[in-house]
């Protein structure tokens, strides 16, 4: 039949009712108590599943960037809105401490230069008392940094004296070497020498390095 | 200029003829202007396989080393050289430094006091350390 889910679900309900109930007065429904049973009827599937069962329903959402910017703007203006408040009301309570002063200033006679003055110096001793102190500092960064480039001068010098002699040594020794090194002059003799003296590495050592065993090179 | 050990496989060919051939490798060696400090022959032997250079198969030849002194730059004129001389069959080169490095002294074998790590074993110490190694076939 071409009955919906829903409607079928509502005309079971009927009949359940029609067997438990009974018509009493005009537009009222009585029970009869006898006939009651506590029944929890299936949920209608039209409602779906509930949200609350997917896991991601209880899944902490974090603001993105976007919330961030949003909510930092929001702010700003709120707390620009609020200063003005505040200014506004500042203003007229300083307006009202003036009128206040004024009256009294007229019986006191306030000095001002004096003041003024006395302001001054104090504030030229403790400007004073801290250019000592940070002219004292930058002397002693500079003396600091002073040494440090010396000590690191000091290094390399002695690295290069310590290079220099090595390579020195190195060269004298090259030179003492150079003395039976090959030339124009020497060429045969080298030569013949090493041709009529091969040398022979068909040999087997022991643990100590002493040649055990030596087998002749044939061709 | 780095020290170069050059190990040439040469023809095989008489004394006389032959020493006229390694004449001529040090005299151009000479003149281009590298140092050659000494030279060393090891004699003829086999070839470990067969050999083709310059149009013909060489089952045996007579093996000479080299050492000298020679520009980077001018290494690969060198082998261009060595390649087109038709007495030689072939040429390697290895760094001097790399062949002949002086060795670090060895210390010997560290003692193992194996009755100590019996005891370890036992008490399970080192049981619980030791990785199981799995090997790949």
């Amino acid at each position: 039949m071409g009955m919906s889910a829903a409607c079928r679900q509502h005309m079971r309900l009927k009949q359940i009712l029609k067997s438990v109930c009974f018509a009493g007065e005009q537009g009222s429904i009585r029970v009869n108590p006898s006939c009651l049973i506590s029944v929890r009827f299936r949920k209608p599937k039209f409602l779906g599943r509930a949200p609350s069962k997917e896991p991601s329903y209880f899944a902490k959402k974090h603001p993105t960037e976007k919330d961030v910017e949003s909510n930092t703007a929001l702010y700003r203006n709120y707390n620009a809105i609020l200063k003005s408040l505040v200014c506004g009301f500042q203003e007229d309570l300083l307006r009202k401490q003036q009128l206040e002063a004024t009256i009294t200033s007229n019986e006191l006679k306030w000095d001002e230069e004096g003041h003024h003055r006395k302001c001054m110096s104090y504030n030229e001793a403790e400007n004073e008392k801290l250019r000592t102190v940070r002219m004292e500092r930058i002397q002693d960064e500079i003396t600091a940094r002073q040494k440090f480039e010396q000590t690191k001068v000091e290094e390399k010098e002695k690295e290069a004296e310590i290079l220099k002699g090595e390579l020195r040594k190195q060269v004298e020794k090259v030179i003492e070497e150079s003395k039976d090194w090959i030339t124009l002059e020497n060429l045969e003799e080298k030569i013949t020498e090493a041709i009529d003296n091969p040398i022979n590495f068909n040999f087997c050592v022991d643990e100590k390095g002493v040649i055990i065993k030596r087998t002749a090179q044939v061709l | 200029m780095p020290r170069y050990e050059l190990a040439l496989i040469m023809r095989l060919f008489g004394r006389e003829k032959k020493i006229e051939a390694l004449k001529d490798t040090i005299v151009y060696l000479l003149n281009e202007g590298h140092n050659v400090r000494n030279v060393k022959s090891l004699g003829d032997r086999g070839l470990p396989y067969q050999i083709k250079a310059h149009g013909e198969t060489h089952f045996k030849g007579s093996y000479a080393l080299l050492d000298i002194d020679c520009k980077i730059e001018d290494m690969n004129l060198l082998r261009r050289y060595f390649s087109n001389n038709k007495n030689i069959i072939r040429m390697t080169q290895t760094k001097y430094e790399r062949t002949y490095a002086a060795e670090e002294p060895c210390d010997g074998m560290e003692d193992v006091d194996y009755a100590k790590k019996l005891e370890e074993l036992k008490r399970g110490k080192l049981k619980n350390n030791v990785k199981k190694q799995s090997f790949k076939i």
